[in-house]
């Protein structure tokens, strides 16, 4: 399969060696090297499309790559993917509906998420609550320069966090140090210690910028396909 | 007890001059009621209202085409209505369309139409291809 997709995509062909029947069996049991064999952009040709305009990516005879990053096999029972979607979409409701975030201020950041919470942007009104305790919380905003000192305390606390999480990056200093990213005392982003699902970009981000992560993060757990991936599996 | 009683005369104003499938927009997407006058609509099919009457910079509001609204589906002629840096209707008089403005494009971010990096150089690593050289002689 990996190598009809690779030929379909135009991908120079591989090596006779390579097509023999052992590896053609021994590839079947990992998920085909599709990301590295598939680049098929170059700066050489720019091509002008109808819709997209100019770039260097030719959508027209390119299809779209298939997705399937788990290797998942098919769907065996349409009626039952159907019926979890509907469940899916009901645990997505919930949890986007509730987010409670790990206040974790570090800077000024802070300043700004404190802003958030305020009358003005009123994080309350979808259902974003900021709680003290990492035990109770599903989301941490980390807000602010993260130094190498602080580092094992937010790893620490990332830990206490029960499943599902979520981590906000907030911030030039937490999404790659920023100002300090020269410094030998600062983390040069808080992606380092812990894996962040949004990155707030901004010195420091409005609240206005921080809400906005949040409903994007909103978007995210909405695409989050909880027991149809069980029922996969 | 007032708040109560502010909800349910502007969903009976709402029921009365929006209809109730809009009242019922209005409810999941804004989380209240609104009864303002149409200004327009833009070229994605999001409608623009304003009730002067209501609190000053929250006057001004929009209704979105879609259900997985955006705040990147604001066209920015319309952002800058809807943020009031204009009073301006935007229209061909009012805001004439220079020749380098292309149509502005919602954040894509998470979907298949994101941005995704890329090489130009040859990859310094190479997927195992998994052979077994055979013996020779």
């Amino acid at each position: 399969m990996a190598t009809a997709l690779r030929s379909s995509l135009g991908v120079r062909a591989m090596s006779p060696l390579a097509a023999s029947s052992t590896s053609r069996a021994l590839t079947q049991f990992r998920p085909a090297p599709v990301a590295l064999a598939s680049h098929t952009r170059t700066l050489h040709r720019l091509i002008l499309h109808k819709e997209e305009g100019v770039s260097s990516f030719n959508r027209d005879e390119t299809k779209p790559i298939p997705v399937n990053p788990y290797g998942l096999p098919p769907a065996l029972n349409n009626a039952a993917e159907m019926a979890l979607t509907t469940v899916d979409g009901l645990i997505n409701w919930v949890r986007t509906s509730s987010i409670w975030p790990m206040t974790f201020g570090l800077a000024c950041c802070a300043v700004e998420m404190m802003h958030m919470a305020a009358a003005r942007y009123d994080q309350d009104r979808i259902g974003v609550i900021f709680r003290a305790s990492p035990r109770q919380s599903d989301v941490m905003i980390v807000a602010g320069t993260l130094t190498n000192k602080m580092a094992p305390a937010l790893r620490k606390v990332y830990d206490q966090l029960p499943e599902p999480r979520w981590v906000i990056s907030m911030g030039s200093c937490a999404n790659g140090g920023g100002y300090y990213h020269y410094s030998y005392a600062v983390v040069r982003g808080c992606d380092r210690i812990v894996p962040v699902d949004i990155y707030v970009p901004g010195c420091p981000p409005t609240a206005e910028a921080l809400l906005y992560g949040v409903l994007q993060l909103q978007k995210k757990m909405r695409r989050d396909r909880i027991t149809r991936m069980w029922y996969r599996k | 007890m007032s708040t109560w009683r502010n909800s349910l005369i502007s969903t009976y104003q709402s029921l009365r001059a929006n209809g109730p499938f809009k009242t019922f927009k209005y409810l999941l997407t804004l989380d209240q009621t609104r009864v303002g006058k149409h200004v327009g609509t833009d070229y994605l099919g999001n409608e623009y209202y304003e009730n002067r009457d209501d609190i000053v910079l929250r006057d001004r509001w929009v209704l979105f085409k879609k259900w997985n609204y955006d705040a990147t589906q604001v066209p920015p002629e319309w952002h800058q209505w809807l943020h009031k840096i204009t009073d301006d209707v935007p229209s061909e008089k009012t805001l004439p369309k220079q020749f380098f403005v292309t149509p502005s494009v919602e954040n894509v971010t998470g979907s298949r139409g994101a941005f995704r990096t890329y090489n130009t150089t040859t990859p310094k690593i190479n997927p195992w291809n998994g052979g077994v050289k055979q013996r020779e002689g």
